[in-house]
C-alpha cells in the first residue's frame, strides 16, 4: 500500500451474529476507492476482522492514514473503544485513559483551556500518521441523507418527518447528534415537522404519533446497518406491515437507514477533506 | 500438473490471471464464485449449514466452489477476502516485524460488558483458547511467540480475536453460575455462547468442568 495520498480507513462495529452489519461500511470502502480522491480505503471492525487493534497493519511507516468511525454516536464506542484499540489512547498506570501513545514528540502544545480529545489531532502509531476524524453521525451534511431518505419514500412539506436515534440510558453523549441532525433537518423547512424519537431511551419510537400531528410520518433510521434491530426489533416493536404502520387515519411509514444511502459517500469524503486541511 | 498451494482451507492451483483458487472439496459439482471482493466475502460468509461465520478462519469454509481469477483479480486478491491481513501479518512475521499482543493484554484493556473477561482463570483462558482456536486454522502465536514453519500454509494469528474475547466474557459468567451442559444443535448461531447448544459453548464446558459433579459445581 505506498501512495503518496491518504489511505482512508473507515471504522465499523462489526457483528459476531448479524451478518450484514459491516455491508454497509465495505460498500462504503469500494465506493471511495473508485472515486479515487484518496488513496486505498480499508476496513476495520470491532467485531469483525480485520479487527480495530490490527488496523494499522496494513500501512507502511509513513502512511499517513485517515481514519473514519462509521458510527453515529459521539459515545462510548467513539469516544473509548476505538481510540484505545487503534492505539491513539492508552490507559495509564491507574488505568485512567492517557494522552496519545505516540504523539509526534514536536506535537504543538493545545491552545489553553483545550482539552485532548480522542480526535482533531494526528497522532504518531507505530510509524503511522493517523488522523482520527468525528463519526459520519456528527456532520452536518448528514441531515441531507436524513431527508434524502425521507423524500424518496414520497416524504413532502405536509408531513413529518422522525429521526429514529438507537439511545442508551447509560451514556448521554449517544443521543446528541440524533438531536443534532434533527434539528438540521428541521431547520431545511422541507417538512411540517421534524422529531426525534429513540430505540432505547425516551422519548420512544413508540409515541412516534403522540409527537406530531401531521397525517404522514416518515420515519429514518439514524443506524449504519440494515441489521438485526433496523430489520427485525424495531418493525417487530412498531408492528409494521411491509415498512407501513397505520393508526385510524394516520400512517407510518420506515424507510431505509441511512447507513445504506449512496450518498452517504460524500459525508465521508468531506470528513476527510476536513481531516487534512 | 502443478501441485496445489495450500493457504488455510484454500488451494490455489495456477499462476497470475489463470490461477483458479478452490475452496474445501464439496460432494457435486463446483459452484464459480465471481472474481470480485464482494461476491466472494458473500459467499465465504456462511458455512455449509447456514450459519453466519464471524471468524474467517473458522473451519467452516462452504465447500464446493472456485474462483477463476483474472487481470483485476489474482489469488492474493481473493486470500485477502477470505483471510484479511493474511498476507501482511505472514510478510511481519518473515522480516520479524509482527507485533504479537498476549491474551492477557487484550483481556485487560476490555471495558464496559467485556471488562469481566480479565476475571478469567488461567485454567479457564486456556480452556477456552484450546476450545475456539482449535476450530480455527490460524496459528496463535500470541500463545507460543513461535510459528511452527515459515510455510505459506501457516497462518499467524499476533493477536487474540473479539471472539476469542467474547467466549473468556461468557466463561467468566459460566464460572459464576455454572449452567447445565446440553447436546450441541447445529442450528444455534456460531458465536452465541450465550445460547446453551452452541457448539464451542457445550465444547468449553465438557471440557472444563468435565470432572465436577453439577452438585458440587461453583454457583449451584
Amino acid at each position: 500500500m505506498q501512495t503518496t495520498r491518504p489511505h482512508l480507513l473507515l471504522l465499523g462495529h462489526g457483528s459476531h451474529l448479524d451478518s450484514n452489519s459491516s455491508a454497509p461500511v465495505h460498500a462504503l470502502a469500494q465506493r471511495l476507492e473508485e472515486h479515487g480522491e484518496f488513496g486505498p480505503s480499508s476496513v476495520a471492525f470491532w467485531k469483525e476482522e480485520p479487527s480495530l487493534s490490527r488496523a494499522l497493519d496494513a500501512f507502511p511507516p509513513g502512511a499517513t492514514v485517515i481514519a473514519i468511525p462509521i458510527f453515529i454516536s459521539n459515545g462510548y464506542f467513539v469516544q473509548e473503544v476505538v481510540p484505545r484499540e487503534l492505539g491513539l489512547i492508552v490507559q495509564g498506570p491507574s488505568g485512567h485513559p492517557n494522552t496519545p501513545s505516540s504523539s509526534p514528540a514536536d506535537a504543538p502544545p493545545l491552545p489553553q483551556g483545550r482539552e485532548r480529545g480522542p480526535w482533531g489531532e494526528e497522532a504518531l502509531v507505530r510509524g503511522v500518521h493517523v488522523h482520527y476524524t468525528p463519526p459520519i453521525g456528527d456532520h452536518p451534511r448528514l441531515a441531507e441523507v436524513i431527508a434524502l431518505r425521507a423524500k424518496e419514500a414520497g416524504a413532502g412539506a405536509r408531513d413529518a418527518v422522525a429521526v429514529l436515534g438507537h439511545g442508551t440510558n447509560r451514556n448521554r453523549d449517544s443521543e446528541g447528534n440524533v438531536f443534532a441532525q434533527a434539528e438540521r433537518v428541521r431547520a431545511m423547512g422541507a417538512f411540517a415537522e421534524v422529531t426525534t424519537v429513540f430505540m432505547d431511551q425516551e422519548p420512544s419510537m413508540a409515541s412516534v404519533f403522540e409527537r406530531v400531528a401531521a397525517e404522514r410520518v416518515f420515519m429514518v433510521p439514524l443506524f449504519i446497518a440494515d441489521g438485526w434491530h433496523v430489520g427485525q426489533t424495531i418493525p417487530e416493536e412498531l408492528a409494521l406491515d411491509a415498512s407501513e404502520a397505520r393508526r385510524a387515519d394516520r400512517r407510518l411509514t420506515y424507510t431505509p437507514p441511512v447507513g445504506t444511502h449512496p450518498s452517504l459517500v460524500q459525508v465521508v469524503f468531506d470528513l476527510a477533506n476536513e481531516a487534512i486541511q | 500438473m502443478n501441485t496445489p498451494r495450500q493457504c488455510g482451507q484454500l488451494s490455489v492451483t495456477g499462476e497470475g490471471p489463470s490461477a483458479v483458487v478452490h475452496g474445501p472439496q464439496g460432494a457435486g459439482t463446483e459452484s464459480v464464485v465471481l472474481p470480485m471482493p464482494d461476491a466472494l466475502r458473500a459467499w465465504v460468509r456462511f458455512d455449509d449449514l447456514g450459519r453466519y461465520r464471524p471468524l474467517s478462519g473458522a473451519r467452516t469454509m462452504p465447500s464446493g466452489w472456485r474462483v477463476e481469477c483474472d487481470e483485476q483479480f489474482r489469488s492474493q486478491n481473493v486470500i485477502a477476502v477470505v483471510y484479511p491481513q493474511f498476507q501482511e501479518h505472514i510478510a511481519q512475521q518473515l522480516d520479524g516485524t509482527l507485533r504479537i499482543v498476549p491474551l492477557e493484554d487484550v483481556l485487560q484493556r476490555q471495558s464496559g460488558r467485556y471488562a469481566v473477561a480479565k476475571d478469567l482463570p488461567i485454567v479457564s483462558r486456556d480452556v477456552a483458547t484450546d476450545t475456539l482456536c482449535g476450530r480455527c486454522v490460524k496459528t496463535p502465536v500470541w500463545r507460543t511467540n513461535t510459528l511452527r514453519s515459515t510455510g505459506e500454509s501457516v497462518l499467524p494469528c499476533p493477536e487474540p480475536c473479539s471472539v476469542l474475547v467474547s467466549l473468556c466474557r461468557e466463561a467468566v459468567l459460566w464460572e459464576r453460575d455454572l449452567p447445565p451442559s446440553v447436546a450441541p444443535d447445529d442450528s444455534a448461531p456460531w458465536a452465541a455462547f450465550d445460547t446453551p447448544g452452541n457448539e464451542v459453548r457445550e465444547q468449553y464446558l465438557r471440557t472444563r468442568f468435565a470432572n465436577t459433579p453439577f452438585s458440587a459445581r461453583s454457583g449451584s
